[in-house]
């Protein structure tokens, strides 16, 4: 029999994945929009994060926020030198290839965290404590942080639609997002619009494996182990769409944290996967994706 | 003029097949199985290039056609059943193969684009979760199927012995001249035509009345057969399987072995294969294992910046004009 708190308990989590997997989806699904470019990189963004966060947490600042800080910066400055020598270069030419190349940036990312950090998992330690929750009668323990890690999502989350919404720069992106002729007629400089959110978005992933990183601990596969559920969450959020993005992500975490209560985790994962799959007879354009479909 | 050329080509046909027929004479065993690897991927690429460099579709995850089918036979010789029989082997992954590529096409004709190598994708990482979490002891996991020994291949008189490297390297460059025969012939046919015309314009072929979408399950299929040979191939030599065969990487590696050597040529990805597997074992063992990983990430880089349409064609060719 499970128990209540068990299942409550694992609700929570799924919210609390669910909100970092928005996140780091969110800088895909606008990259991929604005620019047609998957990158398969991302992950690795996902990674430099954590790790940065780490090292800071372990040895320099000795804590954890200021390397949150940081790893969001560091990903920034790496994700603009990404985009002048990778992305810029490529930008005209048939999707695959940005692609193609992406995937070995990927590769070279993930050998240099293990030529640097060794291959084994490194714990950061989680701040805070625990408290007591009580929910319609059952009290259960459950770790500050992970409260904490959910409110900053949201906080970071209600920036990005500040941002879509009322600010000029994402008004420019979403319409060239719907239709990138007509926005680059009307005067929207496509390109520089693209450099931002691409910068954006890479520190968006950052902060997400800062920030997952006590939940996960990190580890140099971690960011080509997350890409494939990122891209899943993409794809069922829809093409370019926020709040689509934003629902998908939690509806995964949440439907793989609680099957984890009767499967393993790899199991759990190919729900994720068939749930796609079905989501593509079915609607192929994802939950909020425009008409639409990328070329 | 023409004709000193055909003379030429048939001169370097029958060099090429007397210096391969030679090779275990003279050289040591190391090379009988590079050799062979090479052709194994030989194959593998060729599946790949008759759906992508002919057919213009993009894939991540064809990993899974060769490792699911390197699977069935992990699991018919060794977990499951104990069939020893090379040919029942064959059938039964290329039935693996050749099905699992008409359901992964057919979940792709739903779809289009960049988005049909994600699905794919997608496929390759259900495939590698699946074999990883060992359903029912049948994949052993993490380590993968250890100690899968084919019996004998017996043809009429003919018995081949394929525990051996110098008699598997027989089998492989005979299935891989077959193989080759017939992709080549499947570009020349009528079949082949529609594959190059969903590639060059997908929306006149329907305004002709051609159903594309049945095309492309089939062209999905036969790139799930050939690479399930590759796949039954890998496992007889390497006489373990593993789940980095399934894992979406070789996917891509497959996709970087066809660009590097000229997609939409059947030639090309063959070279490229070779070049790959022998830079692969010499290379690494001379500047390190972790090094190589380096060189080929930058390739991947290389190639799709400089190296367009591969080393055969690198400026006639526009590879991918279009990508659909």
């Amino acid at each position: 029999m499970v128990s209540a708190g068990l299942i409550v308990t694992q609700l929570l989590n799924g919210l609390t994945i669910g909100l970092v997997y928005a996140l780091i989806a969110l800088g895909l699904t606008i990259v991929l929009g604005l620019m047609g470019v998957v990158n398969f990189a991302h992950g690795s963004f996902y990674m430099i994060g954590g790790y940065i966060t780490y090292t800071l947490t372990a040895s320099l600042f000795r804590n954890f926020w200021v390397g949150l800080l940081f790893g969001a910066v560091v990903c920034a400055v790496v994700g603009l030198g990404l985009f002048y020598s990778i992305i810029r270069p490529l930008r005209e030419r048939p999707p695959l290839e940005p692609m193609v190349a992406l995937v070995g940036v990927a590769m070279i990312f993930e050998q240099l965290t293990r030529s640097f950090w060794g291959a084994d998992p490194k714990l950061l330690p989680i701040p805070f404590g625990r408290i007591e929750l009580n929910f319609f009668g059952y009290t259960l323990k459950y770790p500050i942080y992970f409260l904490a890690v959910m409110i900053i999502s949201i906080l970071l989350l209600s920036f990005f639609y500040y941002l879509f919404r009322k600010t000029d720069l994402g008004v420019r992106c979403l319409a060239s997002i719907q239709d990138r002729e007509t926005a680059m007629s009307l005067g929207v400089d496509v390109d520089r619009v693209g450099r931002l959110m691409f910068i954006i978005g890479m520190a968006a992933a950052g902060a997400g494996g800062g920030l997952a990183g006590p939940i996960f601990s990190v580890y140099p596969t971690m960011g080509t182990e997350l890409i494939g559920l990122i891209f899943v969450i993409v794809i069922i959020g829809g093409l370019g769409s926020i709040a689509g993005t934003v629902m998908a992500s939690i509806a995964i975490a949440m439907i793989t944290s609680l099957s984890l209560i009767f499967v393993s985790g790899n199991i759990a994962h190919i729900f994720a996967y068939v749930i796609l799959l079905v989501m593509l007879l079915f609607r192929p354009r994802g939950i909020m994706g425009f008409e639409r479909v990328l070329e | 003029m023409f004709k000193e050329l055909k003379k030429l080509r048939w001169l370097t046909i029958v060099f090429i097949s007397s210096f391969l027929i030679f090779l275990p004479l003279w050289s040591g065993s190391f090379i009988i199985y590079l050799v062979s690897y090479s052709f194994i991927f030989g194959i593998f690429a060729m599946a790949y290039d008759l759906f992508f460099g002919y057919t213009g579709l993009v894939s991540f995850g064809h990993s899974t056609f060769l490792g699911m089918a390197a699977y069935a036979v992990g699991m018919f010789s060794k977990t499951l059943f104990h069939v020893g029989n090379p040919l029942l082997l064959f059938i039964v992954a290329c039935g693996v193969g050749t099905f699992l590529g008409l359901l992964v096409g057919y979940f792709c004709t739903y779809t289009r684009g960049i988005y049909v190598a994600l699905v794919t994708f997608a496929f390759a990482q259900i495939s590698w979760l699946v074999v990883m979490t060992d359903p029912g002891g049948l994949t052993w996991g993490e380590n993968g199927i250890v100690g899968v020994r084919p019996g004998p291949l017996e043809i009429g008189q003919l018995k081949l012995n394929l525990f051996s490297g110098v008699g598997l390297y027989y089998l492989v460059v005979g299935i891989f001249a077959i193989s080759y025969l017939i992709i080549w012939a499947i570009t020349r046919s009528q079949v082949g035509d529609i594959f190059k015309g969903i590639k060059q314009n997908e929306e006149r072929l329907l305004s002709l009345g051609y159903n594309t979408k049945q095309y492309k399950i089939l062209v999905f299929a036969l790139s799930g057969f050939f690479s399930a040979i590759a796949g039954v191939l890998v496992s007889f030599l390497d006489n373990c399987v593993t789940p980095a065969l399934v894992e979406w990487t070789l996917g891509a590696e497959i996709l970087l072995i066809t660009i590097l050597g000229g997609p939409g040529t059947l030639v090309g990805p063959v070279l490229g294969s070779f070049l790959v597997a022998f830079s692969k074992f010499y290379v690494s063992s001379w500047i390190g294992e972790g090094n190589w990983v380096y060189l080929l990430g930058g390739l991947y880089i290389v190639v799709v910046m400089f190296l367009r349409g591969g080393i055969i064609n690198s400026r006639t060719f526009h590879f991918l004009s279009g990508c659909s």
